[in-house]
């Protein structure tokens, strides 16, 4: 208990936080939360209009059944991915990328850690941009200043400047919105559905381009996959063990149905429009632009901080700031690029998700397979608390090539299968394929005594 | 300050909240055209969130000034929130609430909204919790 009140890594040695927010450390025990503060962490991650729309796209490919028990499913497996990988970082007080390096490896954990933050976090920028621009045109559809392109574009700087400063007062904009996000959205869904014909009506409509309730549960655990996989940046603030992976398990089971429902429900009603828009036609466009502007630009502030966290932990000479603005700047001109070719249209957001429901959940795999099977049962790490190690003068290898295999074929047969049988999940093959070859290769290895690294990287005193 | 004293103080301010906010839901079913039952179902969430929270205030045991205000803080939030979600919706027209029946829920609903920002600034100010608990 000593050495975390100073700060210090396991090994005892105290460490300067050279990177801030602990990125490579252990958390200290001081720094600890409670299951409620985390739970409203992740809360103020999940209220955004981003989720509405993502339940809104669903409504192109399935009905009000289908998009009820794909939200169900596709929440609850998220719910215990989620609690797996946040165990881990709660009972190591580490981030998903310092948990990587050994399963896959220093220079494994750091191509993951661009792959889920750097690249994803930063995509997420440029969806959550564009869709700050869709809900401003659904409010104003008249002005100049929110057509979808021009909105994103203004929006997009705005919220990069605020990256830029570092204004950090925006987070609490999430604790403002949260609660009165969740009595505002079934409040107008409830309206909405009443206006639009009732439920009736609700489960007779049939999506335009059907598919399969497996392409649902996909995209439901695609689009919340890369927060799933990140749990451990939270959890690793738990005071408990359990506290922050049980926050995530409710917070995600219990909440983000009732958001993918609402827009899922809403758009099938009344295709072609959005939540945002009939909520504007209901007269309640002062609830969506407090919702829409002042919870959209919190989260999206953070997208963007966690991005350049990444990229600052892949190439530490380039300054913070330097990612952000570079990140921004890039991501702004995706967001217009999205708005000019699908305009309100939420295709863009449905391809978005399955994307990411392709390549992520392997690193999920991997994570859990190494935490949970290959290290106390082939490698006799029993304790939770100490099957890991971490701090200056730790030894890892430089590429754990099980791990490695494991995320690469999972990512391709996560993509590849889909296509051949649509009924199969990509998400839930890639996160299996991503567990079970890496504890097979990892089996192999240890038995055959075949070294599973391949060099080695000693960590310093920055904790890099 | 001592923090059974923030504690008694806190947990008052947020059973009145709470009332204000059961009070806020009532007005607005009492003089919605439509929908009233949304307005039932508001007032008694919000108010019994509020009131649990102030419950577990009041029976947080031994706390410390700091444990009180970070417990204060999460209630303060709720109430604030809950106020800004009845200031922006119940101007919608399809609930058809007008006139002065409109401006005194909004007028509650705001002087809520700013008493909770109030008490979330005071709590921090007396107590040094975080904000962003």
């Amino acid at each position: 208990m000593g050495e975390d009140e100073k700060g210090a890594p396991r090994n005892g040695q105290e460490v300067k936080d050279y990177y801030g927010d602990y990125a490579t450390l252990r958390v200290p025990e001081h720094e600890k939360r409670t299951f409620l503060n985390q739970l409203m962490v992740f809360l103020g991650v999940l209220a955004v209009w981003a989720a509405v729309f993502g339940g809104a796209s669903m409504a192109n490919y399935l009905d009000a059944r289908g998009i009820l028990i794909a939200s169900i499913l596709g929440s609850i497996a998220l719910g215990v991915i989620a609690f797996l990988t946040g165990l881990i970082g709660s009972y190591n007080g580490v981030s998903t990328y310092v948990i990587l390096r050994h399963s896959m490896g220093r220079f494994g954990s750091i191509a993951a850690g661009i792959v889920i933050s750097g690249i994803s976090a930063a995509l997420w920028f440029a969806f959550e941009t564009w869709l700050f621009g869709v809900i401003l045109n659904g409010v104003f559809p008249e002005s100049f200043l929110a057509r979808v392109e021009v909105a994103a574009a203004w929006g997009g700087i705005l919220m990069m400047t605020t990256a830029l400063i570092g204004y950090r007062g925006l987070a609490a904009l999430s604790y403002l919105i949260v609660p009165a996000w969740f009595l505002i959205i079934p409040l107008a869904l409830a309206a909405s559905i009443s206006l639009k014909g009732g439920w009736d009506r609700l489960f007779a409509a049939t999506p335009p381009e059907p598919a399969g309730l497996a392409a649902g549960i996909t995209f439901v655990i695609g689009l919340y996959i890369v927060g799933a996989t990140i749990a451990p940046d939270i959890t690793r603030f738990s005071r408990r063990p359990i506290d922050g992976p049980l926050a995530w398990f409710v917070h995600v089971v219990f909440f983000m149905p009732i958001i993918l429902i609402a827009g899922g429900w809403l758009q099938l009603l009344a295709p072609g429009s959005n939540l945002a828009a009939e909520m504007t036609a209901m007269g309640m466009g002062l609830a969506v632009l407090v919702t829409g502007i002042l919870g959209q630009w919190s989260t999206n502030d953070n997208n963007l901080y966690s991005a350049s966290l990444a990229w600052v932990n892949a190439v530490p000479k380039v300054k913070r700031w330097v990612w952000v603005a570079v990140l921004g700047v890039a991501g702004t001109i995706v967001a217009v690029a999205i708005a000019l070719g699908y305009g309100i249209s939420l295709e863009a957001l449905f391809a978005f998700g399955t994307l990411l429901g392709t390549f992520i959940p392997p690193i999920a795999g991997v994570m859990i397979a190494d935490y949970y099977i290959v290290q106390p049962l082939l490698l006799g790490r029993r304790d939770p608390r100490t099957r890991y190690s971490f701090g200056p003068g730790t030894v890892y290898g430089a590429i754990r090539w099980p791990g490695i295999l494991g995320w690469a074929v999972g990512s391709a047969l996560a993509y590849w299968l889909p296509q051949q049988y649509a009924q199969i999940p990509g998400a839930v093959v890639g996160l299996f394929t991503g567990l079970i070859l890496h504890t097979l290769l990892m089996a192999l290895s240890v038995k055959a005594r075949i070294p599973y690294d391949v060099g080695k990287w000693v960590e310093t005193e920055t904790g890099w | 300050m001592n923090p059974e004293e923030l504690k008694r103080r806190y947990t008052t301010y947020k059973a009145l909240a709470g009332l204000l906010l059961f009070v806020v839901g009532l007005a607005a079913f009492a003089s919605a055209d439509s929908y009233r039952s949304h307005f039932i179902v508001a007032a008694v969430v919000t108010s019994v969130l509020v009131w649990l929270n102030s419950l577990r205030l009041s029976n947080c045991r031994n706390c410390s000034e700091r444990r009180v205000g970070e417990i204060a803080v999460q209630g303060g939030w709720l109430w604030t929130s809950f106020s800004l979600a009845y200031a922006s919706i119940v101007p919608a027209k399809i609930y058809g609430i007008e006139g002065a029946a409109l401006a005194l829920v909004e007028a509650i609903s705001v002087a809520l909204l700013l008493g909770g920002a109030y008490f979330l600034l005071r709590v921090k100010k007396e107590t040094g919790a975080a904000l962003t608990i």
